[in-house]
């Protein structure tokens, strides 16, 4: 009977630790849940301050400054054509958009073809809307660049003559006097230097007169050898 | 005895149920689903892909980009360990990409238009070419909103 009792006892507290803990797991998740739907009121909250910022931000990406640079290919009394880099850009000219020539404001017939303009204004969802033209007499454009690889054949002081690395063909480059000599770390050397085969990187620019060199690169370090 | 014993087993399962009851209460509680609040992240609109077989990529700055500051930063892609001219007002910048094509330069920039001009080329020679137009200017910032209608001031079209 008394092992009964015991036994009976035990069980009733086990038990009852064990309602205890259910309470207060149910307590908990009460908690759980208030603290649930308040995190949400709060990330709403947020949400809605973000969007208004989000708006903001969107609007300013779909509305951005633009410009193109380009030689005037056609004019006429409402428009003006640019050839630009990327392609024929044609330029409406409205009341709105401010027409300047070498820093003074012009009228249309002021403005020539062959002339070259920059023409800045607003690109809203796509569309670009200009506001201000700005003539100039001279190029816009800077001589072609011109970069190549390769080995060094003959070096005089008005010319340079490499093997281009990529055609092997040869390659006849004006050398001025302005022309900079360097070392492979960038650091300036003396044209005297610079030996047959070695390879040279060439930097420069490219005309109707050909390819005029500005930079001559050794890949090699020289200056250590020395 | 064995009266005693069938009523403590009794009383347990009771027990037993009324916390498997709360047990089940707590876990619907913890897993029951927030109501969805969708925030849709941006799409990164600045990251240009490199498209396959390119050898030269600029990230920034973007074409026909104007603006106040007389400097940029030209940043892009190109063959790994190439080596990378940057042509800028009549000056060169020589550089070369990192181990994964990466490179930067820092240049000043003069009031006006610039023609940004990066060539990369590689061991063998090969090169590529990028440009980028980019106008200092603060023309924009300081003209007031056109109050003109779209017909007055018709937009500009590209070829």
């Amino acid at each position: 009977m008394k092992k009964t009792k015991i036994l009976g006892s035990i069980l009733g507290v086990v038990l009852l630790l064990g309602t205890f803990q259910v309470v207060s797991a149910v307590d908990d998740a009460t908690d759980s849940g208030k603290t649930t739907q308040e995190l949400k009121k709060r990330i709403e909250k947020v949400v809605e301050e973000k969007k208004q910022e989000v708006g903001e931000v969107v609007a300013k990406i779909s509305t951005k400054k633009r410009g193109f640079v380009g030689k005037i290919d056609r004019v006429t009394s409402e428009t003006i054509t640019l050839e630009t880099h990327k392609g024929v850009l044609i330029v409406p000219l409205s009341a709105n958009v401010s027409v300047t020539k070498n820093g003074k404001d012009v009228t249309i017939d002021d403005i020539a073809v062959d002339e070259w303009a920059i023409t800045l204004g607003v690109e809203e969802n796509g569309t670009f809307e200009p506001r201000f033209v700005l003539v100039s007499s001279k190029s816009l454009r800077p001589p072609e660049p011109v970069v190549l690889l390769g080995t060094l054949k003959s070096l005089t002081s008005k010319e340079l003559v490499i093997v281009s690395r990529s055609d092997s063909e040869e390659k006849s480059i004006t050398v001025t006097k302005n022309a900079l000599f360097e070392d492979s770390d960038g650091t300036e050397i003396d044209s005297e230097m610079f030996e047959k085969d070695l390879t040279v990187l060439v930097t420069g620019f490219q005309d109707e007169d050909g390819i005029t060199g500005t930079t001559i690169r050794s890949l090699a370090p020289l200056s250590k050898e020395k | 005895m064995k009266k005693e014993v069938v009523i403590a087993i009794l009383i347990g399962l009771s027990f037993g149920l009324i916390i498997t009851y709360g047990l089940y209460r707590v876990r619907k509680a913890v897993t029951t689903p927030n109501t969805s609040s969708t925030i849709t992240a941006p799409t990164d609109a600045t990251a240009t892909p490199t498209p396959a077989g390119a050898m030269l990529t600029i990230l920034s700055p973007e074409d026909g980009h104007v603006q106040e500051e007389n400097e940029v930063t030209v940043t892009g892609t190109a063959t790994p360990d190439s080596i990378v001219v940057l042509f800028v007002n009549g000056e060169e910048f020589i550089s070369s990409a990192d181990a994964s094509g990466s490179f930067s330069f820092t240049v000043a920039l003069e009031e006006g238009s610039t023609i940004l001009s990066v060539h990369a080329i590689d061991e063998s020679g090969v090169g590529a070419t990028q440009e980028r137009v980019i106008i200092v200017s603060k023309l924009l910032s300081e003209q007031p909103e056109p109050q003109a209608d779209k017909e007055a001031s018709p937009a500009a079209e590209t070829k």
